[in-house]
């Protein structure tokens, strides 16, 4: 096969079918002037990368660039509203890189931990910004993200779960998901996710606890606060309780406090 | 009745990781399920045990022959005490094992359906984090961040069980 593009800067594609090259016209952009040359990202039918055009007043900025697929030619896809300062744009600037989440067009700025989605695409004002708490903090080692099945997953150094980041401006279909750990660990990682103690064996530990342990632990979680405060499970321990225990009083708060298990 | 004679009927486990244990029937009917499985002629081949790993599955059938070994309470009304006592020590030191194989162990016998050993993880889960602040209990439990409070919600669950923080 014949792989080697020729070596001039006119814009060629490869056909698989006849193993040839052919020039299309050329690009209006300047693709070589960000130093990190990576593959064309791949949504609705157009390959994107960031490139540097002319600007207006002189000096350059930076685009997305995109090549159709159907009609082999270049258009610029709208940036997002964000300037640094003057006309710069922050693609020209910033630690950007475009990635495809799911079916959509997105920015991915890892200095600052902000995503830039483009919700519909071709679409200035669809630009939604995702910032991502706690994202400065750590240090990314090799920072990616990814899309699966309507959350977004960031991936840091460190094996471990971090928090889920802030929705803010986030389009209803999504969730997004920050995550600690290398690419090679995804998948031990979901895994070991996975072995959570099932709702219903919590329950049967929670109720063996004194209620001293189990008022503190209403502040563990949305669901544990809901499952401690349920008449039921209220019930249900003091009923176990009562069995193991000679003291019990009732105090005006809503969960009655017993002796703590004796020996 | 004694249980270990040569010619009682065997059972074959296979763990996830492919490996065979060939138990008693009298220890395999420790577990529930099995039971079910035997009761509906379905264990006459080798049951596999595909979320089990060895590592666990040993210890379930540790658990499971000393108990299959042990009178049973509604066996007989005035059982030795001794035995009693006896088991009491056995279940307190296969408990002592670290928290990722107690949860292991839990979902096996969860799995299996083997009541005793669940009472027996959940209480010594129980027992572990009883003393434990919230900030603990997230770490130990894994909690998902999702579910996490608000700094504004946990404050005010804070502030109305405040007499559990004392």
């Amino acid at each position: 096969m014949n792989l080697d593009p020729p070596p001039d800067n006119d814009v060629y594609v490869y056909s698989l079918r006849s193993d040839t090259w052919t020039k299309v016209s050329n690009s209006p952009f300047d693709h070589y002037s960000y130093d990190e040359i990576f593959p064309g990202v791949f949504v609705n039918g157009f390959l994107h990368w960031i490139a540097c055009k002319d600007s207006d007043y002189g000096g350059d900025h930076g685009v997305i660039a995109a090549f159709g697929l159907a009609d082999e030619k270049f258009c610029e896809v709208p940036s997002p509203y964000f300037y640094l300062y003057n006309d710069v744009n922050f693609l020209s600037v910033k630690d950007c890189k475009l990635v495809a989440l799911g079916e959509k067009l997105a920015i991915f700025d890892h200095e600052e931990g902000v995503v830039w989605l483009m919700n519909e695409y071709g679409v200035k004002e669809s630009w939604t910004k995702i910032v991502v708490h706690g994202f400065s903090e750590s240090r990314m080692v090799e920072p990616m993200i990814f899309y699966d099945n309507g959350k977004i997953v960031f991936v840091n150094g460190k094996l471990e779960v971090l928090n889920h980041a802030e929705e803010k401006c986030l389009g209803k279909s999504h969730d997004v998901l920050w995550l600690e750990g290398y690419f090679s660990s995804l998948q031990t990682m979901a895994s070991e996710n996975i072995i959570t103690i099932p709702h219903d064996i919590i329950t049967d530990i929670l109720h063996r606890l004194p209620a001293k342990s189990l008022g503190q632990f209403r502040c563990v979680s949305k669901n544990w606060r809901s499952l401690l405060s349920q008449p039921k499970f209220i019930k249900t321990h003091r009923n176990i309780l009562k069995r193991n225990h000679l003291i019990f009083i009732y105090p005006f708060d809503r969960m009655p406090v017993y002796s703590d298990p004796v020996g | 009745m004694s249980t270990s004679s040569s010619s009682s009927k065997k059972i074959v486990l296979k763990s996830a990781d492919n490996e065979t244990f060939e138990i008693d029937e009298i220890v395999a009917l420790e577990s529930q399920a099995i039971k079910n499985m035997i009761e509906d002629e379905c264990a006459d081949n080798v049951i596999p045990l595909g979320n089990i790993d060895s590592k666990t599955l040993s210890k379930i059938i540790e658990y499971c022959k000393k108990h299959a070994e042990s009178p049973k309470k509604d066996d007989n009304a005035d059982i030795d005490e001794k035995a009693v006592e006896d088991l009491k020590s056995f279940d307190a030191e296969f408990a002592k094992v670290d928290m990722p194989l107690i949860q292991d162990i839990l979902m096996a016998a969860n799995f299996l359906n083997i009541d005793n050993l669940i009472g027996l993880m959940c209480r010594t889960i129980a027992d572990r984090i009883k003393g434990k602040t919230p900030e603990e209990i997230r770490k130990i439990l894994n909690i998902n961040k999702n579910d996490l409070l608000s700094p504004e919600q946990e404050a005010k669950a804070r502030e109305e069980n405040s007499w559990a923080f004392d």
